[in-house]
């Protein structure tokens, strides 16, 4: 099964609204989870106790500015987490630049782990590895077209279809 | 909007847990990793990729899903498919009014329920029910003769519409 990889920081006062800016302006599409072999999903929350900049960061149960980088994932924590830094390069000095402790430690990898906060209870609908899932997304989309396709083919089409479709 | 990525969506509510709270917790959560039953009926429901509770110092319950969806419409079908669960699951946070009459509950989902700000997803086209399907597929497809086999074109259309058949309600 997937494991959730959740990493909780406390925001330095006065730096939250440039933590905002910094962590909007990560790409989605092409963006630094979607380079880390082994990610199913992967988010950066920001979560805010003070008045806030939109309407939906606003005060909950925690001491101050709080961010959450939480990703599920195939592979051993430390090993995803050596790999998300070495994507998110000067992005990572970036981001936790804002957040307490980041400033004295040379150990990057080993603050973040410091900062986990493990799950209670996860729970995976489908339990299959991000890889998996996508070969059977494609494997779904390929053979669904060329079931319709060969309706009433006859069985040397048929084979010859499925070698070409199956063996690109 | 940052909360989704097309299909995907990703929702994170923290609440602060009443006195005795996190007591509660620990056991239904010891039960839930144990006893099947308890996160059964979310899975039957097939809308939810992945999701998972943590337990934060200071009392605070904070819970993240990656799924299909809005929010409102999320917690609703939970509420009326599992209301006992639900109530096990939220009553012991300050301020749940529980799920009835569905006004309140509502709002207190939209009160709790915080901006994610930036999310990304590997399949973020396809819905939880679609993994289902594709998954089911790739299984049997794995049964099919090798397209490099030693196999006569009569002998791959038999597998053919055998897994045509057994298939036809995922495809």
């Amino acid at each position: 099964m997937p494991t959730q990889l959740s990493i909780l920081t406390a925001v330095l006062d006065g730096h939250r609204d440039a933590l905002h800016d910094v962590v909007r302006a990560i790409p989605v599409d092409g963006g630094p989870f979607s380079q880390v072999p082994g990610t199913h999903h992967g988010r950066f929350a920001l979560i805010s106790t003070e008045p806030s900049p939109t309407a939906r960061m606003r005060a909950g149960g925690l001491d101050g500015p709080m961010l959450m980088c939480s990703a599920t994932i195939d592979t051993a924590p430390s090993v995803w987490l050596g790999h998300f830094l070495q994507v998110l390069g000067p992005l990572a000095e970036d981001i936790w630049s804002h957040c307490n402790g980041w400033a004295f430690t040379v150990d990057r990898a080993g603050f973040l782990l410091e900062h986990r906060v493990h799950s209670a209870l996860e729970f995976a609908t489908w339990d299959a590895p991000v890889d998996r899932v996508q070969r059977a997304l494609d494997v779904h989309r390929r053979l669904s077209a060329l079931a319709v396709r060969m309706q009433g083919a006859d069985p040397a089409t048929l084979l010859a279809a499925y070698r070409e479709e199956m063996g690109r | 909007m940052s909360d989704s990525h097309r299909q995907a969506t990703a929702v994170n509510i923290v609440v602060r847990i009443r006195p005795l709270g996190v007591a509660w917790y620990r056991l239904l959560f010891f039960a839930a990793r144990h006893v099947a039953w308890v996160t059964a009926a979310m899975g039957r429901q097939q809308f939810i990729h992945h999701c998972h509770w943590m337990l934060l110092p200071k009392r605070v319950l904070w819970f993240e899903s990656n799924y299909d969806g809005d929010v409102v419409r999320y917690m609703d079908t939970f509420a009326r498919i599992m209301p006992w669960r639900m109530r096990a699951a939220w009553t012991p946070t300050v301020g749940f009014p529980d799920m009835f009459p569905p006004a309140g509950f509502h709002q207190w989902t939209i009160d709790n329920a915080y901006e994610t700000t930036s999310y990304w997803s590997a399949y973020p086209d396809a819905t939880t029910r679609h993994v289902g399907r594709a998954l089911r597929v790739l299984d049997a497809a794995e049964r099919l003769p090798s397209p490099d086999a030693d196999i006569t074109p009569e002998e791959f259309a038999t597998a053919w519409r055998r897994f045509v058949a057994d298939t036809q309600l995922d495809l």
